[in-house]
């Protein structure tokens, strides 16, 4: 695996000191009058990865979207700091950043059946990343496609190099999604819900091969997820959204084990335990963007709200090692 | 692939006998063949003995379609109708009512018709893609407001009218290329210059408009935002990823008309003196013999018909998901 190595320049400048690879400051991001994201703080080290957790509607795709550069001014307005590397991406020009984009940062979409175009062989799919970032020679290219196949577990990759992404399984298909994501060897990978769209016996291989990958490529990942205890299991540290905001972010276990916030609670007795008979759903649902309450955006449906809720943001505190948005921690 | 070929080839053949029936019913429906024999000896004096003898020496002295006299098959085979149309199946197409040999007409006639059609089609094609391209890539600004607005007008204004504009203006006022007329060889490109240059700019409209639509839902679709998130630039996302998958619709829906270029236009040929199929066409209709207009429209038939299985074999070359059975 010569090439390998060769590809993967960031084995020589790794950063020494624990600077964030990823520092989302007060971020927020407006489409016209609607605040889709409020005020969203983050941070992620180099070889961590975080589980963004939240219903439909919480921003979590929004946010990885923001971070690709795939939703920026004019379409959205940018507020905020958004520090990638030291790099500033809210400010960045469009020519750079398409130099991160499918390079430093790869992206991994929900329905990879839609995301791969059906005119193209899966290894010209796989291909492009690497002619587009890394120079390659067409011969290059195909040797280098092959190998990422095998790479995520594709039996004979140099048969399937020619395959039409219809000719694959779903689950096939996400997997060259996955390879078309690390093909370049991202420092930051960011999977939208990855594994949705398909069979409950290919998610847990298809979540497995994300992580192995990850690890092996020593990068970090945010995975935008719904499933709280699928989040807290796959990822060093999470991130509860509601409605544009973070309402509680920490390490998996810890959220897990005690969460702090009403919303985070709720979310964790909506999943099914065994022995326990009873299901206990979080009543209401997401408030619509043109009708956000003035204070905690979660008072509406919180069994815990009080007046100030309803009439004063709460700030994140920090508490026990992570971030809590909420005016009643215990 | 054989099989399926035959087979849509097996189906066109009640298609055929229909449009026959069709057209020789519409036909007969304003004509008789008494008319017809007027017609062609000259309106006044004409004995009864001569319109006999005109219609028996054209094979139109048997009743229209049910012969009452004969017995059995002959019925229906000593008819008009049956005599006229059941040669076309072989393509013999026979004489004209004016004594000329039809298909030697389809032939010789069918070089300038191409001459025409070929061009228009294929840079009308290419205009249109690359105009339609344009207004995507400048989608939601004013240059495709504009773009869009120009296509309305110019879908809005009637063929005619460019036509005549563009012999007016270019051909009378400024000089710079003849009213109308035909020659062969490189001499001719002076003629087709002109008709070619309105026919493209008259198909304009409607078709940039048609495949911005295409390319439109194509670009709002999950492959083109992966193509994004490689890092490809906007102009290599739209000419590559969503050009491939735009010509899907508008390969398949040019590849129908594709055999009936050999037609040629009826319009375009009449008001530039092109000796085509189309002017071929037009003159058979006003000179009513049905001879010509049968066997044009039975032509126009079977090539349509080809078209659409042309189309479905395109379908096939271009889309790889799509396998003919």
């Amino acid at each position: 695996m010569d090439t390998a190595v060769a590809l993967n320049p960031r084995a020589a400048d790794v950063p020494e000191s624990r600077e964030p690879l990823l520092e989302v400051s007060d971020f927020s991001l407006r489409r016209g009058q609607a605040v889709v994201l409020d005020g969203v703080n983050l941070a992620l080290q180099p070889g961590e990865t975080l589980g963004l957790i939240g219903e439909s509607g919480a921003g979590k795709s929004t946010l990885a979207m923001a971070l690709i550069g795939l939703l920026r001014a004019p379409e959205v307005q940018l507020e905020g700091s958004l520090c990638f590397r030291g790099t500033e991406l809210t400010r960045l020009r469009e020519a750079d950043y398409r130099r991160l984009r499918g390079n430093k940062i790869g992206l991994i979409f929900q329905d990879a059946t839609a995301a791969l175009n059906p005119c193209f062989t899966v290894g010209e799919q796989i291909a492009e990343p690497l002619k587009r970032h890394l120079g390659l020679s067409k011969w290059d290219r195909r040797e280098r496609a092959a190998e990422l196949m095998h790479s995520v577990g594709i039996p004979e990759p140099r048969l399937r190099l020619d395959a039409y992404p219809h000719e694959l399984s779903g689950g096939m298909q996400q997997r060259v999604m996955i390879a078309i994501a690390l093909a370049c060897n991202p420092e930051l990978l960011l999977a939208d819900e990855p594994t949705s769209a398909l069979d409950v016996t290919i998610q847990a291989q298809i979540m497995e091969l994300i992580l192995d990958r990850v690890r092996e490529l020593n990068s970090s990942a945010i995975f935008v997820l719904h499933d709280l205890a699928l989040g807290a299991q796959v990822c060093d540290r999470i991130a509860v959204m509601y409605a544009g905001q973070i309402v509680e972010e920490g390490p998996s276990e810890r959220v897990l084990a005690s969460p702090l916030h009403p919303y985070t609670r709720g979310l964790k007795s909506c999943v099914v335990e065994l022995g326990s008979r009873r299901l206990e759903p979080i009543p209401g649902q997401i408030p619509p963007l043109d009708a956000m309450p003035a204070g905690c955006r979660f008072a509406p449906r919180c069994p815990k709200a009080k007046a100030i809720c309803g009439e004063q943001r709460p700030q994140a505190e920090i508490r026990d090692g992570r971030q809590v948005a909420c005016w009643f921690i215990d | 692939m054989f099989a399926y070929i035959l087979r849509r080839l097996l189906y066109a053949i009640p298609i055929l006998i229909g449009v026959n029936l069709l057209t020789f019913a519409l036909f007969f429906v304003v004509n008789t063949p008494d008319d017809m024999a007027r017609l062609q000896l000259g309106v006044k004096h004409v004995t009864p003995e001569a319109i006999e003898r005109w219609k028996a020496e054209h094979g139109y002295d048997k009743p229209l379609l049910v012969n009452a006299e004969a017995e059995g098959a002959a019925q229906f085979t000593d008819t008009i109708f049956f005599k006229h149309s059941a040669a076309m199946f072989a393509f013999e197409f026979g004489k004209g009512d004016d004594g000329r040999d039809i298909a030697n007409e389809i032939q010789t006639r069918m070089g300038p018709s191409l001459a025409i059609a070929l061009p228009v089609f294929v840079i009308g094609l290419m205009v249109n893609i690359t105009f339609a391209l344009l207004m995507v890539f400048f989608r939601a600004t004013y240059l495709d407001l504009w773009g869009v607005v120009l296509c309305v007008v110019l879908m809005s204004i009637s063929g005619l009218f460019y036509i005549i504009a563009g012999q007016y203006f270019i051909a009378k006022l400024w000089n710079l290329l003849p009213i109308s007329g035909f020659a062969g060889g490189i001499d001719g490109l002076r003629f087709i210059l002109l008709p070619v240059l309105v026919s493209v700019v008259a198909g304009l409209g409607s078709g940039a408009r048609w495949y911005r639509t295409i390319f439109l839902e194509e670009i709002g679709k999950d492959y083109v935002r992966t193509a994004r998130a490689k890092g490809l630039s906007e102009v290599r996302v739209l000419f590559r990823h969503v050009l491939k998958n735009g010509m899907i619709p508008i390969l398949t829906g040019a590849v129908v008309v594709l055999p009936l270029l050999f037609m040629g236009s009826l319009i375009t040929e009449s008001f530039f003196g092109i000796p085509g199929l189309g002017s071929y066409t037009i003159d058979a209709i006003q000179a009513q013999d049905f001879a010509v207009v049968r066997a044009m429209v039975f032509l126009g038939s079977f090539l349509y018909i080809v078209g659409l299985i042309l189309t479905d074999i395109s379908y096939s070359w271009v889309d790889p998901r799509v396998r003919l059975q």
